[in-house]
């Protein structure tokens, strides 16, 4: 803890708007500000994260306050559901404002299907599905090891080589990944032969931890003409959403440049609360080459999102015998979105490098960085729910921009421990629970079922009413989980 | 060493119970690890007597994190490593991370130091372990925050966040 912290006291000073100003701490640069219902606040002060905000506050170079999403909850150096955005060029870039799963996020696929036609076989399904996307920890496929010099071209060129060399996924799907798969900047070179080493071989892994991906439905529409322009037509229609990260190899990239950053930090005269937000500036040697290394860790994550979604594709059509492997009858890209990533985005007349910790990005029908379709629209926002629970279809608006750096917040955040989880629930009744709720579970053992159980989150529901009611992003649809393959 | 000290440790594995060990020098007492709760994390909570059981705590906590029943892995691979860092708090996150990238790598968990040498700013140790029954928790790796190794009235502690 700060040797000057009292217990920060947030205040309320608009719709689900709370503001620690910087006059709380001496070494506070900008004002915090938080998301949150007065439930959700209440959840939040039970843990270190506004203390962990306040220490994001003191970094060189901040552009405006630093926020914190209504899902936030305590991390390490950055709170999980922290936006922090420094100048471009002589503001700092921190590894640890990232976080050491580069590009988690997700993709949602919508399919042309129905629940009634997809039940019959869903455990077939599930199957065939966890058959094909290993999850759990360490080596991943080794079908599609990538390494040496095949490894730095898909690390710099991204998703649009998978398509266009591979011939994995479509042309199609471009527009509706993030960057299109590809965020420039990215270089190969800045990345460690250890980290390429780590997860040259898990693409299209899922990996552990709360990764996941879910067979849906859905379950209701807030907005027809919004739900419309992003594929999703009727109640009723399946839908797949992928939950998972760069693996191993993003998680190197910022073991590596926090080390670096930690140890060149002092020659810029840069001191921080706390060690795990080592940061050097954006123009510095070190800020350049984590830059680019986070980017093209970034286009890994893109892709390992991108190769699963192809093999749900062809598991859907081994086992369903349709077409959605292919353009005509396929399960169609709604979009593909980061919650752990650093952006360079343009506010006004100024640059800023947008960190995002358990954030996602959420641009409004005007932005221009949106894929032709959704213009005028907003860009998808997902925000899934804890295991079991329903997950969100969301639009950005232009007021996010504005409001919280065109942020919004990326899932139901925990409340409470693993272990706390663990002694709480009981794994066994938990899957028996689900499973009588139609919701069938494979890769997880009781104990790991435990750690991510429904009470150990926050209520998505409350989450999505604070982004919604505060016009940061519309509420789209809701989705049902039939099938959980879990990381 | 700063807080620590200049001479080197050693610290041999005598085939006793690990958790009271005999050193090169003097009979050294208890060591231990613990979990504690974090909202989204894990906090392993390290003490010991001297930096190489401190450090050898740090390595057992981790491999009982990582993988189901890690005390009763069979120690049928050894290695040795060497890991430095500016300070000890970076040594503690080297080498717990270079414990998790060799983990990640070759499918193997280290429960087992079987010595291990410290000095300023750089650590050599070899390890045992093997391939676990089953993986438990995904360890992304070690992180700095609020770190401290500390010398309390000559026990070293620590407590070290992983990310999981």
């Amino acid at each position: 803890m700060h040797p000057e912290s009292r217990l920060p006291e947030p205040r309320p000073v608009g719709r689900k708007i709370w503001e620690i100003p910087k006059e709380f701490r001496p070494d506070m640069r900008v004002d915090a500000r938080v998301f949150a219902s007065d439930e959700l606040m209440e959840q939040i002060r039970r843990d270190r994260s506004l203390e962990q905000l306040i220490n994001v506050s003191t970094l060189p170079g901040l552009a405006a306050p630093v926020m914190g999403m209504p899902d936030m909850h305590e991390g390490y150096g950055f709170p999980v559901g922290g936006v922090a955005a420094t100048r471009y060029p002589d503001g700092v870039i921190s590894p640890g404002g990232i976080g050491f799963d580069i590009n988690c996020g997700v993709r949602l696929l919508a399919s042309s299907l129905r629940r009634e036609e997809v039940e019959p076989s869903l455990g077939a399904l599930l199957h065939e599905i966890s058959r094909s996307v290993p999850a759990g920890y360490g080596r991943g496929s080794r079908e599609l090891a990538f390494s040496g010099p095949k490894l730095d071209r898909l690390l710099e060129e991204g998703v649009p080589l998978l398509v266009r060399k591979y011939g994995i996924g479509w042309e199609e799907d471009l527009p509706f990944i993030e960057s299109e798969g590809a965020i420039p900047g990215a270089r190969a070179s800045e990345v460690s032969d250890r980290a390429k080493h780590r997860g040259g071989d898990q693409l299209g892994t899922l990996g552990g931890g709360n990764h996941f991906l879910e067979i849906q439905f859905v379950e209701d529409i807030y907005d027809r003409e919004l739900a419309k322009a992003f594929g999703i037509s009727d109640v009723g229609q399946v839908t797949v959403l992928i939950h998972t990260g760069s693996r191993g190899l993003g998680h190197q990239v910022c073991t590596d440049y926090v080390k670096r950053m930690d140890a060149v930090m002092h020659q810029y005269g840069i001191h921080v609360p706390d060690r795990q937000l080592a940061c050097a500036p954006l123009e510095s040697r070190e800020g350049k080459a984590y830059f680019a290394a986070m980017c093209a860790a970034a286009n890994f994550a893109f892709c390992n999102r991108h190769v699963i979604a192809h093999r749900v594709r062809l598991a859907f059509e081994y086992i369903l015998r349709g077409s959605y492997g292919d353009r005509a009858g396929g399960l169609r890209t709604v979009y593909d979105v980061a919650h752990n990533i650093a952006k360079l985005e343009r506010y006004g007349d100024e640059m800023l490098c947008v960190h995002r910790k358990g954030a996602t990005r959420a641009f409004g029908p005007s932005a221009e960085e949106l894929p032709e379709p959704y213009r005028g629209f907003g860009q998808p926002v997902f925000i899934p729910g804890s295991m079991g629970t329903h997950s969100y279809v969301l639009a950005g608006r232009d007021e996010a921009k504005e409001l919280s750096l065109a942020s919004t917040c990326h899932g139901a955040g925990r409340a409470m421990s693993r272990a706390a989880a663990k002694r709480r629930v009981h794994g066994g009744e938990l899957r028996r629970e689900l499973a009588e709720h139609g919701i069938l579970v494979e890769g997880a053992s009781n104990k790991e079922l435990a750690e991510e159980a429904p009470e150990a989150y926050k209520d998505v529901d409350l989450v999505v009413d604070v982004v919604h009611n505060a016009g940061i992003a519309s509420k789209v649809a809701r989705l049902r989980p039939i099938a959980v393959r879990k990381g | 060493m700063g807080r620590g000290t200049a001479r080197p440790f050693f610290f041999c594995d005598d085939g006793r119970d690990p958790l009271s060990f005999k050193s090169m020098e003097r009979t050294v007492e208890f060591a231990s690890h613990r979990f504690e709760a974090h909202t989204g994390e894990v906090r392993l909570v390290l003490s010991a007597p001297d930096l190489p059981a401190l450090f050898s705590q740090a390595a057992s906590g981790l491999a009982e994190l990582m993988a189901e029943d890690a005390q009763a892995i069979p120690l049928v691979d050894r290695m040795e490593l060497e890991v430095e860092g500016r300070d000890l708090e970076a040594l503690l996150v080297n080498w717990l991370d270079e414990l998790i990238y060799r983990t990640e790598i070759e499918g193997r968990v280290y429960p087992r130091v079987e010595w291990m040498e410290v000095e300023e700013g750089h650590l050599r140790a070899r390890v045992s372990g093997g391939p676990p029954k089953a993986f438990k928790t995904s360890v992304k790796a070690a992180t700095f925050h609020g770190l401290a190794v500390r010398n309390a009235g000559g026990r070293f502690e620590a407590a070290v966040v992983l990310d999981v």
